[in-house]
């Protein structure tokens, strides 16, 4: 279990991870591989980079300035060996035109609380608060619950986005004592379709919204559903997840998300491998 | 590109306000018939410069422009008694300079008549200091002599009341727009 | 205190079908062309060359209130179409004045051109442009405004500086207007009554407060007599009209106007009507730059009230008067040179309705007519009047807040939002009693007045805050000026030492240019003081009565100038790019920068990319923190508050700037926030577009500003891709709510995307009444021209669900 997450994203006033107005942690890395991520740089737990060509001036200042020298640059084309990044973020910050942007960094507490408590007056106004979300934020409940236990000192609620595939007995101690909500992807009923599809069995997330179902009342579960094309939205996987979701007393709960693709634009941002007609190579 | 007669351009030649003068002294302006002959032997010269502005706005041979301008205005101040109630108690100097100071002409309204001077004149009541010819035909014809806007763009400056040159604008346009039928009333 | 009785707040009853008649007003008024209306010049003119020299030295006042009551007496009475309400501005349906003391003469080139020119023609006839030009306009060319303080002072560098243009607006050259006019006391008693007490007071006086009284007791009369004129056709056309409802209502109006505004008004037609013929009564004395109705929901109240409980009203009804007020607000706009197209584009006369908000005691005021005025304006969709909505965070209810914010989902525009604790704070602090300061209504586009008391004059200066920038930047000159000096000599800054040394040459060239406006200010005041007092508007006010005072010398129980300032944000992006990449990480010389500003960074793309994204940027939490915005603000404040007008007053600064931020931005070069030569400014006191990514950022920076420091008022304009459902404008009201706590004062919409706007652009007649919020103002979108509509259409755009810009990916 990783103790200190990579966050690579703090949104601010977002309506849609729960009520009101709320800001929200993405937590780097997930142990499912969902065809359709809309946050595809969210699923690895190291480093990742994303460079934008349009924005990219070939200057070579980040490969000047990166300390490990992992990058290279010979005047026409970058090569970045992330392999041995330890996320200074140099190169992001030395990239005059934001072209190069490392996904991922450490947050010290009091800095990630600062920024945090920032909307308070936002929060206050809508019933709002801080969501949990990433990747999968319960791979890390030592983090999500300390942080949250302080934001509930803070009077602040907390929630947490999650698709299910959780250690129940780590979470239970460490996070659901100081949360308010649950927003609980139940994506894919059928076994070998969901491993399809996802990269994982659905049987821990099934058995986890059982528990947390009938073990935690005062938590709002909130059960929902991406609407993929012709993946989650067919008829059979709805009619199953909702005869699931009423055994376990949520089906008024159910919220259907629709699906969007701002994961296609970052797919083609982000650099994993080598991509002999681009300029970058990471 | 208007064409001007032979017969246009030899008026124009031989044309000098100062000689119209001569001819109008002594003559009672109100006169129908008397100005009605004016206005016929006169009738080549104003062909002449009407067509020579009209090619100025069009964009040729602009460096003219004031000139043939301040002749056909005086020309017709000189003819037409309505237009000259334009200048009816009405005592102003202008001077038109370049931002370069090479060009320079005057006109001067005193006693319900024009004149223009290519000298120097003192203590003009309003002075406009063009950036260029284009510039300069932009500013009086091109639909609505907006000095403004020319001077947002700092193409033009002046010194002095900018209303005198609200109203010489009036009439440089209103010579424009007879000619090419351009005004618009409701 | 506020009651609400209504069942329904959103009054989902009644659309516009419901209105009798409405709709035809409607579409009729926006229809219809603009009539250049020479009707008053004429009389004024007459007048003045009858008697006006002599009697303009020996009385001042009382002069003036012939001239204005000699017009009055004869002013055509025209009813030109089914409006329930009497009166007219002008002597057409929709006419555009013409104020020859002011800016009348600006058209005077374009006198046979305007009826047909391209962008905004305004109809002259034949007959009428001769009138301007051989009877009128002879007359004023050397006694205008602007003409008669040349005259008097010679060409000094303050009027030098205003005519260039690009350093500083003086409004005084072009009007006496922007103020909240009181209605109280003539619906309360009647005209005749003031009338009176002008007289006996005149009677009891020596000298000028004598003359003051005499020119009131004169020109109200003048408008009686127009009311009787009124009254008079009114009938005349009763009897010749065949359709029974029409001629019932004919008659009614005939009434009406015997009855106002020369007696109390007895019921709510009647107090309606009568705020509009005073309205008339204000613009036939001075040119209308955002006259202000103020708080009719208060001030209307205590009629709607009364008729409502005898039962001689129906909702129905206050609903159709509302209605044809508001149609009637827009029957008149300014007279504008194709110049006006660029600093103040689509402009009506921005006449602010502020509705809600707290009363004097602090209570909750929300009415039933503030609802009835919001649903409305939420079904007429027009640019008059330019309505506002106060907002008390708890005291105001929940549900009138998200309200309003149903009201600007769906007009995509309006209300403007206004934050009662902040306003009625930063009042307080300028000398404003505190139950006077509760009392405040809006001076269209943002300012602040204390309702019928104050006279803050609050467009005197629009001051071109990137024009001292540049002076700091090239040594007191400006780049489009070449080699031209204007400013003093506060160094090269290629061989300044620090960050501070250019902030001070900033400072020390912005302290200069303020001290230019506020000298020409003062001087145009003074000849305002000498020709155009206002007796009538006095009449109209608290404190004039009282003190025997006309308002341009100091009548009002408040007084003090306002000072808008054009590219703050720039100006803030600019300083704060000038530290980093100079001073603080040593990316480039103060050398290569200015050299890159020069040629519009032309081969620089990488010190380009660098300065568009490393610096602090105005409207994100760093900035605030560490940057230069506040303290700005502050520097500006100290530096006004430093001075006292001509009225006892301070200064006040502000932040709107209608569309001077893309006039001026269009004949300004590059600067070294990464501004490219010629674009647009932001506008009022928006962070540059795209500057600010985070919305609740945005809003708490903005907030953070300190309104203390901006008593002038402030504009936000803020972009929405879309607001659909009544959740989202609910949600749109915390936000809101958030923004507030944060300080912030004032907060504008468009709810429209980049792809809406560029379709509107393409296709205006697909658009045809399409309203937007340019800076303070409303208009509609094909008035624009297409530099305006290119900075709303590249504005930041947020999407209210994920709380960022939304990029505009072209």
């Amino acid at each position: 279990m990783h103790k200190e997450p990579l966050i690579f994203d703090i949104s601010k006033g977002r309506l849609d991870d729960g009520e009101g107005i709320r800001t929200a942690v993405f937590l780097k890395g997930c142990p499912l591989r969902c065809t359709w991520c809309h946050n595809p740089e969210s699923g690895s737990f190291a480093y990742d980079f994303m460079w934008d060509g349009s924005k990219c001036l070939l200057c070579g200042d980040c490969a000047a300035v990166c300390p490990r020298g992992l990058i290279g640059f010979d005047g026409e084309k970058l090569y970045l060996d992330k392999a041995y990044c330890d996320g200074c973020g140099k190169c992001t910050m030395s990239c005059p035109g934001g072209a190069l942007r490392q996904i991922g960094r450490k947050y010290p507490e009091e800095e990630l609380m600062e920024l945090l408590l920032r909307d308070r007056v936002f929060y206050e106004a809508s019933n709002g608060g801080v969501t949990f979300s990433g990747g999968e934020p319960l791979c890390f409940p030592e983090f999500v619950g300390k942080i949250a236990k302080r934001l509930k000192e803070q009077g602040i609620s907390a929630a947490v986005e999650t698709c299910g595939f959780f250690e129940y007995e780590d979470v239970q101690e460490m996070v659901l004592p100081y949360i308010d909500c649950v927003l609980y992807d139940i994506k894919i009923m059928d076994r070998q379709e969901h491993i399809k599809h996802t990269g994982v069995s659905n049987e821990k997330i099934l058995h986890n919204f059982r528990r947390l179902s009938k073990e935690n009342t005062d938590i709002r579960l909130i059960p929902r559903t991406p609407l993929v094309p012709g993946i989650t939205d067919t008829e059979k996987n709805l009619r199953d997840i909702r005869r699931f979701l009423a055994e376990n007393g949520k089906l008024s709960a159910h919220v259907l998300l629709p699906y969007h693709s701002g994961g296609i634009r970052k797919r083609e941002l982000l650099r994993t491998g080598i991509d002999r007609d681009c300029p970058i190579n990471i | 590109m208007y064409k001007i007669m032979e017969e246009e351009t030899l008026a124009l030649k031989n044309f000098r306000l100062e000689l119209l003068d001569e001819e109008l002294e002594g003559t009672n302006l109100t006169g129908e018939l008397l100005a009605e002959n004016l206005l016929q032997k006169y009738y080549p010269v104003r062909q002449a410069l009407e067509k020579t502005l009209l090619n100025c706005i069009d964009g040729h041979m602009i460096g003219n422009v004031m000139e043939v301008l301040l002749n056909l205005m005086g020309l017709v101040l000189r003819l037409d008694k309505k237009y000259r109630r334009n200048i009816e108690n009405f005592d102003a100097v202008y001077a038109f300079t370049d931002k370069a100071g090479d060009f320079y002409i005057a006109a001067i309204f005193r006693n319900n008549t024009l004149s223009v001077s290519r000298k120097k004149v003192d203590n003009p009541t309003f002075t406009l200091i063009f950036k260029d010819n284009e510039a300069l035909v932009k500013l009086l014809f091109s639909g609505a002599p907006d000095i403004l806007n020319a001077m947002l763009n700092q193409e033009v400056d002046f010194e002095g009341n900018i209303n005198y040159m609200s109203k010489f604008g009036y009439m440089a346009m209103h010579l424009v727009l007879e000619l090419t039928g351009g005004m618009v009333f409701a | 205190m506020g009651e609400v009785t209504l069942k329904d707040i959103r009054l989902e009853e009644y659309g516009l079908e419901e209105l009798d008649g409405i709709r035809e007003l409607r579409d009729g008024m926006l229809r219809e062309p603009v009539h250049i209306c020479t009707e008053r010049a004429w009389y004024i003119t007459e007048y003045m060359k009858e008697h006006g020299e002599e009697e303009m030295e020996e009385h001042p006042v009382l002069y003036r209130a012939r001239a204005v009551a000699r017009y009055l007496g004869n002013k055509k009475a025209v009813i030109p179409d089914g409006n329930l309400l009497a009166g007219t501005t002008g002597a057409y349906l929709k006419s555009a004045p013409v104020y020859p003391e002011f800016i009348g003469l600006t058209i005077w080139s374009e006198l046979e051109t305007i009826s047909g020119r391209k962008k905004n023609p305004q109809l002259l006839t034949k007959e009428d442009a001769e009138r301007l030009n051989f009877d009128i306009y002879p007359y004023w060319i050397d006694r205008d405004v602007l003409a008669s303080t040349k005259k008097k002072h010679g060409n000094i560098m303050p009027i030098r500086l205003l005519e260039k243009m690009i350093f500083y607006v003086s409004s005084k050259a072009g009007c006496i207007s922007h103020t909240v006019p009181d209605f109280k006391r003539v619906l309360a008693q009647g005209a005749e009554a003031i009338i009176r007490e002008a007289e006996e007071k005149a009677e009891g006086s020596i000298r000028e407060e004598k003359e003051f009284y005499q020119a009131v007791a004169t020109v109200l009369k003048g408008l009686l007599k127009y009311a009787e004129n009124l009254s008079e056709e009114a009938r005349r056309l009763a009897g010749e009209e065949k359709d029974e409802k029409r001629r019932e209502q004919l008659l009614e109006m005939a009434k009406v106007c015997r009855a106002v505004p020369a007696n109390p008004a007895s019921g709510f037609r009647e107090a309606v009507n009568c705020i509009w013929l005073c309205l008339i009564g204000i613009h036939a004395e001075n040119i209308n730059m955002a006259i202000s109705p103020g708080r009719l929901d208060q001030v209307l109240y205590p009629y709607y009230k009364k008729d409502m409980e005898e039962g001689t009203l129906t909702v129905k009804e206050a609903m159709e008067l509302i209605a044809c007020l508001w149609i009637k607000t827009g029957d008149n706009v300014d007279l504008v040179p194709q110049v006006s197209e660029e600093l103040f584009g689509g402009a009506g006369t921005a006449p602010a309705v502020t509705v809600g908000g707290v009363d004097e005691e602090g209570k909750d005021a929300v009415n039933d007519l503030t609802y009835l005025m919001l649903r409305v304006t939420e079904l007429l969709k027009m640019r008059e009047p330019n309505m506002n909505a106060r907002y008390y965070p708890g005291r105001n209810t929940i549900e009138y807040r998200n309200r309003v914010s149903e009201v600007i989902a769906s007009t995509k525009a309006v209300p403007a939002f206004y934050n009662d604790i902040e306003n009625i704070k930063t009042l307080v602090n300028q000398g404003t009693l505190e139950e006077h300061a509760r009392d405040y209504a809006v001076i269209g586009c943002v300012e602040l007045a204390s309702a019928g008391r104050s006279y803050d004059a609050s467009s005197s200066i629009i001051m071109n805050l990137t024009a001292a920038f540049e002076m700091a930047l090239y040594n007191g000159k400006r780049y489009i000026t070449g080699e031209e000096q204007f400013g003093p000599k506060t160094g090269e800054p290629e061989k300044m030492e620090n960050f501070e040394q250019f902030l001070e040459a900033f400072k020390t060239q912005t302290a200069w240019l303020i001290d230019q406006a506020v000298d020409l200010n003062e001087k145009m005041a003074k000849i305002h003081q000498k020709m155009l007092p206002t007796p009538l508007l006095s009449a109209l006010f608290e404190g004039p009565m009282e003190k025997g005072k006309d308002l341009v010398f100091g009548g009002a129980v408040y007084n003090s100038s306002g000072a808008t300032h054009v590219g703050f944000a720039d100006v803030a992006d600019s300083l704060n790019a000038v530290k980093k990449a100079v001073f603080e990480e040593h990316y480039c010389t103060f050398g290569e920068l200015i050299d890159a500003v020069r040629h519009n960074f032309e081969n620089q793309d990488k010190l380009l990319a660098y300065v568009k994204n490393k610096p602090l940027k105005y409207g994100t939490a760093e900035e605030t923190e560490n940057g230069i915005s506040r303290e700005i603000i502050r520097f500006l404040y100290e530096t006004y508050q430093g001075y006292t007008n001509y009225r006892g007053g301070k200064y006040r600064p502000a932040y709107w700037t209608m569309t001077n931020h893309s006039g001026q931005g269009k004949i300004t070069y590059a600067l070294p926030n990464g501004r490219k030569a010629n674009l647009p400014f932001a506008s009022g006191i928006t962070p540059v577009s795209e500057a600010a990514a985070d919305l609740t950022e945005c809003f708490r920076s903005v907030g953070a500003l300190n309104s203390l420091y901006i008593p002038g008022g402030e504009a936000l304009n803020i972009k929405f891709t879309n607001i659909a459902s009544r959740e989202e404008a609910a949600l749109l009201g915390s936000f809101i709510e958030g923004y507030f706590k944060s300080g912030g004062q004032q907060v504008q919409f468009n709810i429209m995307s980049h792809e809406m706007l560029r379709d509107a652009k393409a296709h205006p007649e697909k658009y045809p009444d399409l309203l937007v919020r340019v800076s303070g103002y409303s208009a509609y979108f094909n008035d624009l021209n297409d530099t305006m509509k290119d900075e709303l259409i590249t504005r930041t755009e947020y999407d209210i669900h994920g709380g960022r810009m939304v990029p505009d990916y072209v």
